[in-house]
């Protein structure tokens, strides 16, 4: 049995696509788990981490005033979902969702700047979240972040938009996963997503 | 101060927001025109192309949207539908210009908006939706069709810089590219590795009617009722599915057994999965002082 998730699949679809100049050695990395997050990842963990369980501990309390707002509207609904199918014979996708209110998933973004709701639009990940969640809808809250040199706190910038579930999405998840497990299996890279 | 939305406020959708985008001359002005009682807002002289032609307002720059705002023309018209053409001019020239007479700050030495700019013709922008909102009207935004690497693919999107395409994006509910295929015109709402769409609706990719068929006088008015209706549907659902989680949320915190929490999931198996999903997280946490849940079993066992 394979295991797959939408983090795999839309790395596979940027390096495939030759988007971002990456190499495909850091895609087999990736599939291979060696991973290294980046202090902007870690800052978007810390971000994540406050919304979740509102851990004041890990960001500045400028920040923190800037966010408090967004947390208290979100406090109360249940975060960290997850789920998983077999949506191919023989291949799970498995993914956690960051919110659910109702029926509508929410999924937090943090960068150093947004580089526009078009990268988002062409990712599988929430394509996999509407499918896996049976969610006709979801909503991206985007928070970009400048740190001025001079200043020992982020400011933030903020941005919400969202997608709707799609006739054909379920078609265009499958198809990719085909080709990802194509790619894994020319690679001899199986063992690291068998399960 | 950053804004944000309340996620749980009632949301019953009255109007929305729509971008038809494509290739030149496919009749994307003429299509919009088949909205429900349209005014276009012509900002491209666009319309003389048209082959419906409604109510317009010729504008020639931003201060003559405001003056018509104001003016008992627009009272008289009264409009269902307010046409954008194109939203790209729209944006790109007339707010743009506008933010940058209003603030010098608005603009960088080149002329080009700066940051702050941007910010100014998100805020005009803005208004300006929330206008057509309070005069009970559908927006359509028309606009011409360009192409976007990504990567190695191209990728059809509507023509405006970036700044105001991002705008544009987080603002519509409906985005539908209308091309020609196999002979026939077509307008896909699909989102497509080849353009961009949004389709709560399960529009897809659908024929467009010649003039001259039945169907194509309120052929766009149609697709923004069916829209309007799926847009309505999820927010009656949500409504439901949040009053039915707090609901379960009261009968959980009741559980003191792990009898009581197996008959909770057994109650919860005839719930919607997104229901599901969001009660066993809670479940498992709340009974983890007197329960361990047996994943082999699917089931509660006394600690």
């Amino acid at each position: 049995m394979y295991k797959v998730t939408p983090s795999l699949l839309d790395k596979f679809r940027t390096t495939r696509a030759g988007l971002f100049d990456k190499p495909i050695e850091e895609l087999i990395s990736y599939i291979k788990g060696e991973f290294i997050p980046s202090p902007e990842m870690e800052f978007g963990t810390s971000i994540h981490r406050y919304f979740e369980t509102g851990n004041e501990a890990l960001l500045h309390e400028k920040e923190i005033e800037q966010l408090r707002p967004f947390y208290k509207i979100h406090s109360s609904f249940p975060k960290e979902i997850a789920n998983k199918i077999e949506l191919l014979p023989g291949i799970i996708v498995s993914s956690k969702a960051d919110e659910l209110i109702g029926h509508i998933l929410h999924e937090f973004k943090t960068g150093q700047r947004f580089w526009g709701v078009n990268m988002y639009d062409s990712s599988i990940q929430w394509k996999v979240y509407c499918l896996l969640f049976e969610s006709p809808k979801i909503v991206y809250h985007h928070f970009a972040y400048y740190k001025p040199i001079y200043q020992k706190w982020a400011n933030f910038s903020y941005r919400r938009f969202s997608f709707y579930a799609y006739v054909s999405m379920e078609r265009d998840i499958k198809d990719i996963i085909d080709d990802f497990i194509e790619f894994v299996k020319v690679q001899g890279l199986e063992k690291y997503i068998t399960i | 101060m950053l804004k944000f939305f309340n996620e749980t406020s009632d949301l019953r959708t009255e109007h929305l927001t729509a971008v038809i985008f494509g290739e030149p001359g496919i009749g994307k002005t003429s299509l919009a025109n088949t909205s429900k009682n349209p005014l276009m807002l012509d900002f491209d002289t666009g319309i003389q192309r048209s082959v419906t032609r409604h109510n317009f307002v010729r504008i020639d720059s931003w201060e003559d949207i405001v003056e018509f705002q104001k003016s008992k023309e627009l009272v008289n018209i009264a409009p269902d539908t307010i046409i954008i053409d194109t939203v790209g001019t729209m944006l790109d020239n007339f707010i743009a210009d506008y933010v940058k007479r209003a603030d010098p700050k608005n603009a960088r030495r080149g002329g080009e908006l700066s940051l702050q700019g941007y910010g100014a013709m998100k805020s005009v922008f803005k208004q300006f939706k929330d206008w057509t909102n309070k005069v009970n009207c559908n927006l359509i935004f028309v606009a011409h069709a360009t192409s976007e690497d990504e990567g190695d693919n191209k990728k059809f999107i509507p023509k405006l810089t970036g700044g105001s395409y991002d705008i544009l994006r987080q603002e519509t509910d409906l985005i539908g590219y209308m091309y020609s295929y196999q002979n026939r015109r077509v307008i896909d709402f699909t989102p497509k590795d080849s353009h961009i769409g949004k389709d709560c609706a399960s529009i897809g990719m659908i024929d467009v009617p010649e003039p001259k068929e039945k169907a194509y006088p309120t052929f766009f008015e149609d697709l923004i009722s069916r829209t309007l209706k799926r847009m309505n549907e999820i927010n009656d659902e949500q409504k439901k599915i949040i009053t039915e989680i707090e609901g379960l949320r009261k009968i959980m915190f009741e559980i003191k057994s792990s009898d009581d929490a197996n008959n909770f999931i057994e109650t919860l198996k005839g719930k919607i999965k997104t229901v599901q999903l969001q009660c066993y997280g809670e479940l498992v946490k709340h009974c983890e002082k007197f329960a361990q849940y047996n994943k082999e079993t699917k089931l509660f066992e006394n600690v």
